[in-house]
C-alpha cells in the first residue's frame, strides 16, 4: 500500500455515503480482503443490497467491536471483566429492534459482509425469535409456503403425531 | 454472495466458521446458492436458514420440521447434523438426578448457561432408571428395578435403545447396589455410532475380590457385546465413576488416590495407566477432577482460595499445561462443597450440595443457575453428568 488507509467509505443502497474506521471494516471479513489486497486501492465501496438505515446499525457494530478489540490489546490481552461482560449487554441492547424485518435485514447484511460475531448474534436472535411459535407463525414470519400436499399432511400427522399448524 | 439481479448463474458461497476443535478458520461446507433460491421463496436463502435452525433447541427444532419440506429434511442432513452438533458443543450442560427413591419415575434436570435449570423426562423408556454415564448428548442408562438391563438414550430426541443382555453373568454378583463399578460411554457422532463398557471385579461371596477385572463392551455396530479379563485393584469414588472423559478413541477414569489416571483403549481393549505430573497431583490443589475441554482431558484443581485448570495439551507426550487459575473469593463459603462438573472455554458449571454454579472466563463473574429448594437426601453434585444436546441417533 502507498500511503496507510486510515478510513473506507461505504455506500448504501440509497447512495448515502458513511465513512468507516479501517479498525472497523475489519469485522467484516469481506471488506477485510479488499483491504488487505494490495492490487485494489480503495476509494468507495458500495453495498448495494444493504439500505441507509440497516449499513448505519452494522456500521455502529463494527466500530464498538474493533474498539473492545483495541481496548483489548491495550491492557495486554485480557479485558477487563467489566469491559467484557458490558460488552454483552451492549450485544444484547444492540439486537432488540423495533420491527422484525429490520433484525432480518442485519442478518443478511451481516451474512453478506461476513461479519462472524454479528451473524451468529443475529442468527440466535431469530432462532430465539421462532423457539415457540407455531409452524404456521413460523411461515408467516419467514415468508414460506407449505408445500406438503394434504394427503402428505394427513400421512405424517397420523404417523408422528405432529401438527401443521 | 452478491445479489445479481440480472442472469441466472450459480454462485458458490463458502460460509466460515470458526471450529471450537481448532484455532484455524475451517470451511465447514460450499455451498451453491442458485439464483432461484433467492426470489423471495422465503425471507431468507437456504443456508442461512439452516444456520438459524442449527441454534433451535432440539425440541423447536422438530416441532418446526412441519414448516415445509426443507426444514423437514434438515434434522436428518449429514452437513445439518455436523453443524448443529458443533454449535451444541458450545454450550456445556449439566444433567442432574434429582429423583425421590419412592417416585415411580425419574426426575431429570438439565441445567444451562443461560436458561437455567429446566426439566428433561426419560418416562420414554418406560422404566425407572439411573443415569450412569453421559457422551457427546446420549445417556446411558441401567433399569433399577431390572438388574442387567442398560439402555442408550438421546433424552432431547427421545431416541432410546434397549441393549440386548449379555449373556456374561453380571460383572459384580454381591456387589452392595448390584451394578457394574464403572461404566462408560464412548461416542463417536461423525459416524453415529456408540460403545458401551462395563467394568468391575468377580466378587465371590465374602470374599474380596480376587483383582480380576472383567471388562464388558456393547459395540453398536456389531450390535453385541464381547468380554475380556485383565488384572488391577483400582479404586473409585462415586465422582470418578460419573466424570468419566472420552477422547482419542479411550475411557478415562481417575483413580481414587488421584496417582493416575486410568485409561481403557477402546481400539485394543487395552487397560493402561496415565500417570500425572507432580504439579497436577499436589501442586495447590487438595482435590482434582477429571473433565473434557474442547476435545482434550482436564484436570480441575480446587483448594481453599483457587481453582486451577489443566488440560492435556499433548496427548501421547503427556503434556499439561495450566490455562487458567481462578480465586475462589467470592464463594469462599461454598468452597468446601463445590464440584466441578462440565466446562467449555468459556465458563465452568460447578455443583454443590443445593446448587450449580456458572462461571464465566472472560467476565469473571459467578452466577447461580439452579437450585433446589427442598432438601434433598442425596447431594446434586453425586448424580451430576456433563451433559449437551446432539442430534445423535441410538438406534
Amino acid at each position: 500500500m502507498s500511503s496507510p488507509v486510515e478510513q473506507i467509505t461505504v455506500v448504501s443502497s440509497d447512495g448515502d455515503e458513511f465513512k468507516m474506521t479501517v479498525a472497523a471494516a475489519m469485522q467484516s471479513e469481506q471488506l477485510k480482503q479488499m483491504l488487505t489486497d494490495d492490487s485494489i486501492s480503495i476509494v468507495k465501496v458500495p453495498v448495494e443490497n444493504i439500505s441507509t438505515e440497516i449499513l448505519v446499525k452494522v456500521i455502529e457494530y463494527c466500530q464498538k467491536h474493533a474498539d473492545h478489540e483495541a481496548a483489548t490489546k491495550a491492557n495486554g490481552g485480557g479485558a477487563s471483566d467489566s469491559e467484557a461482560e458490558e460488552l454483552n449487554k451492549w450485544d444484547a441492547e444492540f439486537m432488540k429492534v423495533d420491527v422484525e424485518d429490520k433484525l432480518f435485514h442485519i442478518l443478511m447484511a451481516a451474512n453478506y459482509l461476513e461479519i462472524k460475531g454479528l451473524f451468529d448474534l443475529a442468527c440466535q436472535t431469530v432462532a430465539d425469535l421462532i423457539k415457540g411459535k407455531t409452524p404456521k407463525q413460523i411461515r408467516k414470519i419467514f415468508n414460506l409456503k407449505n408445500d406438503f400436499t394434504p394427503e402428505e399432511q394427513e400421512r405424517l400427522s397420523r404417523q408422528h403425531n405432529c401438527s401443521f399448524d | 454472495m452478491s445479489n445479481c439481479p440480472l442472469g441466472r448463474h450459480i454462485i458458490h458461497h463458502q460460509l466460515l466458521i470458526f471450529s471450537p476443535r481448532s484455532t484455524c478458520l475451517r470451511f465447514v461446507c460450499a455451498f451453491e446458492v442458485s439464483i432461484m433460491n433467492m426470489r423471495r421463496d422465503g425471507v431468507f436463502p437456504e443456508e442461512v436458514v439452516i444456520q438459524i435452525l442449527a441454534r433451535l433447541p432440539i425440541k423447536s427444532l422438530f416441532r418446526s420440521k412441519t414448516v415445509c419440506k426443507l426444514w423437514y429434511r434438515l434434522p436428518s442432513d449429514k452437513y445439518f447434523i455436523q453443524l448443529y452438533n458443533e454449535i451444541s458443543s458450545e454450550n456445556s450442560m449439566i444433567l442432574l438426578d434429582i429423583s425421590d427413591a419412592s417416585e415411580s419415575k425419574s426426575s431429570l434436570i438439565c441445567v444451562d448457561k443461560v436458561r437455567g435449570g429446566s426439566e428433561l423426562s426419560l418416562a420414554f423408556l418406560n422404566d425407572r432408571v439411573k443415569v450412569r454415564a453421559s457422551c457427546c448428548g446420549l445417556l446411558c442408562c441401567s433399569s433399577i428395578p431390572d438388574k442387567g438391563v442398560y439402555y442408550v438414550c438421546n433424552p432431547m430426541t427421545r431416541e432410546f435403545k434397549l441393549l440386548p443382555r449379555s449373556r456374561e453373568r453380571p460383572v459384580t454378583r454381591f456387589y452392595p447396589d448390584g451394578e457394574a463399578t464403572l461404566v462408560g460411554l464412548a461416542c463417536d457422532l461423525t459416524y453415529q455410532k456408540f460403545k458401551v463398557v462395563l467394568a468391575g471385579y468377580h466378587r465371590t461371596f465374602g470374599h474380596r475380590s480376587d483383582g480380576s477385572f472383567i471388562c464388558l463392551v456393547f459395540d453398536s455396530e456389531l450390535n453385541k457385546w464381547r468380554k475380556f479379563t485383565s488384572f488391577q485393584d483400582d479404586h473409585f469414588s462415586h465422582m470418578n465413576k460419573n466424570q468419566v472423559v472420552f477422547v482419542n478413541n479411550a475411557l478415562h477414569w481417575l483413580t481414587v488416590n488421584s496417582a493416575y489416571i486410568l485409561v481403557l483403549d477402546l481400539s485394543c481393549d487395552n487397560w493402561k495407566k496415565m500417570q500425572l505430573p507432580y504439579d497436577v497431583i499436589y501442586g495447590m490443589g487438595h482435590r482434582i477432577y477429571l473433565l473434557e475441554l474442547n476435545g482434550c482431558l482436564s484436570i480441575i484443581q480446587i483448594s481453599e482460595s483457587w481453582m486451577n485448570i489443566w488440560v492435556l495439551n499433548d496427548y501421547w507426550k503427556e503434556e499439561w499445561s495450566m490455562v487458567d487459575k481462578v480465586s475462589l473469593r467470592c464463594i469462599r463459603g461454598m468452597v468446601p462443597g463445590i464440584f466441578p462438573i462440565s466446562q467449555t472455554t468459556e465458563y465452568i458449571l460447578l455443583a454443590t450440595h443445593k446448587q450449580v454454579l456458572v462461571y464465566h472466563h472472560r467476565t469473571r463473574i459467578w452466577k447461580e443457575m439452579y437450585s433446589v429448594k427442598y432438601s434433598s437426601t442425596l447431594p446434586l453434585w453425586f448424580s451430576a453428568h456433563a451433559y449437551r444436546s446432539a442430534l445423535f441417533t441410538c438406534n
